[in-house]
């Protein structure tokens, strides 16, 4: 396991090596191990799915026109997420979000479809949807610590180096998102 | 009752991770025999535990590489560092010919020149790109004076270009949209950013333009933008 994990690390340095050199096809490489993994990001981060796309498109330019300068003092995925974050950052700035409701998506009694709610395949993807619009309530701070954990599954030490804070405001951060991710859920857990 | 053992509580969502070292564990499992108010914290952590662990993953909808490949097409990868330190070196050996020396410093001048002819034209070009890989009939039709009421992220405006302006800070043009060149009215502020960098439409042309819509609520200018502008169309000059 340790071996392979090894050979992989040694391809991927290779092909960042190429990359910096300008290899179109290295950096595509790249392109199609990062980029579900940065939409996802994105996505959870500014709660936009069709803006998600386009700032896509801006962090892998700038990953491209950055990359000569990556030293590999941190791994490639931590320095990718600091940029996509670090982007994410600026669209904030200048956008002001549209989401739906949390209270829109659950919808009324009246609007409840018993037959529905017997699928059990459309049963579990609304659970996914109503998780996922629990989370989109959290502030964008709260969002990214519980996408690094949760969907990159990145340690409380990679998670404190993408942000550039200390481990202890990640352990703060992700308390708080969980305790209000329980508290705004409570309500249905017999849904869920 | 409230417990006051924040030291632990903090760590609680570190626990659940499994990220504690093993003494640390034994406290707070120590803590927890003894503590009711601790136990139901824990408890609530855990259940949102349980329901982030289950967050959705999604994959974009569409294959951006067209777009991205498009826009780095007139980027060139800075040359790393240890080679142009070998160059400064072999500089310093050849201190005595300073005619050559000139004579490369006009060579390289002339070659900047050319080059930031080329560039330019490539820009046009990544333009050119980047528009054939959008599908513009996905951008919706927005008047300039409806664009407060506008929920989506992908626009296209019709207008009048009553100015372009330059940013002294990082060089981006942005210019102004219109309805009626003669009269002030509303208006929307288009900006052309990286990666895309199309050339910027003249004053007093009509022109459509394609981006993401946005509202820019700075301290010093509260307007709504397209930012970027993915295209234009021009439809007079």
């Amino acid at each position: 396991m340790r071996i392979q994990q090894s050979q992989t690390e040694s391809e991927e340095r290779e092909t960042i090596v190429s990359a910096q050199g300008g290899d179109r096809v290295a950096f595509k490489a790249l392109y199609d191990r990062y980029r579900d993994r940065v939409y996802n990001l994105i996505f959870y981060s500014l709660g936009d799915e069709l803006g998600a796309e386009d700032v896509l498109q801006i962090v892998f330019v700038k990953i491209y026109r950055g990359l000569p300068g990556f030293r590999f003092e941190a791994s490639l995925a931590t320095w990718i997420y600091r940029i996509t974050l670090n982007e994410c950052l600026n669209q904030r700035r200048g956008r002001s979000a549209h989401h739906i409701p949390f209270e829109a998506l659950l919808g009324s009694d009246d609007e409840m479809d018993s037959e529905a709610a017997a699928d059990q395949q459309q049963a579990e993807g609304e659970r996914r949807e109503i998780i996922h619009r629990a989370v989109m309530e959290l502030s964008p701070k709260l969002r990214a610590v519980v996408a690094l954990k949760y969907l990159e599954e990145l340690s409380y030490e990679e998670i404190a180096s993408v942000l550039q804070c200390s481990q202890g405001t990640v352990a703060s951060r992700l308390n708080r998102a969980l305790r209000a991710l329980e508290a705004r859920l409570r309500p249905l857990r017999r849904l869920l | 009752m409230r417990c006051c053992r924040i030291d632990l509580q903090h760590k609680f969502s570190l626990y659940l991770n499994s990220e504690l070292e093993h003494r640390a564990v034994k406290r707070i499992e120590d803590h927890l025999l003894d503590c009711g108010s601790c136990r139901t914290r824990l408890a609530h952590l855990r259940n949102g535990h349980r329901l982030a662990q289950e967050l959705p993953r999604f994959t974009p909808p569409r294959d951006s590489w067209a777009v991205i490949e498009a826009a780095i097409s007139g980027t060139q990868p800075v040359a790393s560092r240890p080679q142009a330190a070998v160059r400064r070196r072999e500089f310093g050996l050849k201190p005595g010919l300073a005619l050559a020396v000139i004579g490369i410093v006009a060579l390289v001048g002339a070659l900047l020149i050319a080059f930031s002819k080329a560039r330019s034209m490539e820009e046009e070009n990544t333009g050119t790109m980047v528009a054939e890989a959008l599908d513009l009939r996905e951008f919706h039709t927005v008047n300039i004076a409806d664009i407060e009421q506008n929920q989506k992220p992908h626009v296209m405006a019709e207008g009048y270009v009553s100015e372009v302006s330059v940013n002294d800070e990082d060089g981006d043009f942005s210019f102004k949209l219109v309805d009626d060149l003669g009269r002030p009215g509303p208006f929307i502020i288009c900006e052309i950013i990286d990666p895309i960098r199309l050339s910027p439409p003249s004053v007093g042309s009509r022109v459509r333009v394609y981006g993401v819509s946005r509202y820019d609520g700075q301290a010093d200018h509260n307007w709504y933008e397209v930012h970027p502008v993915l295209n234009i169309e021009v439809v007079h000059r």
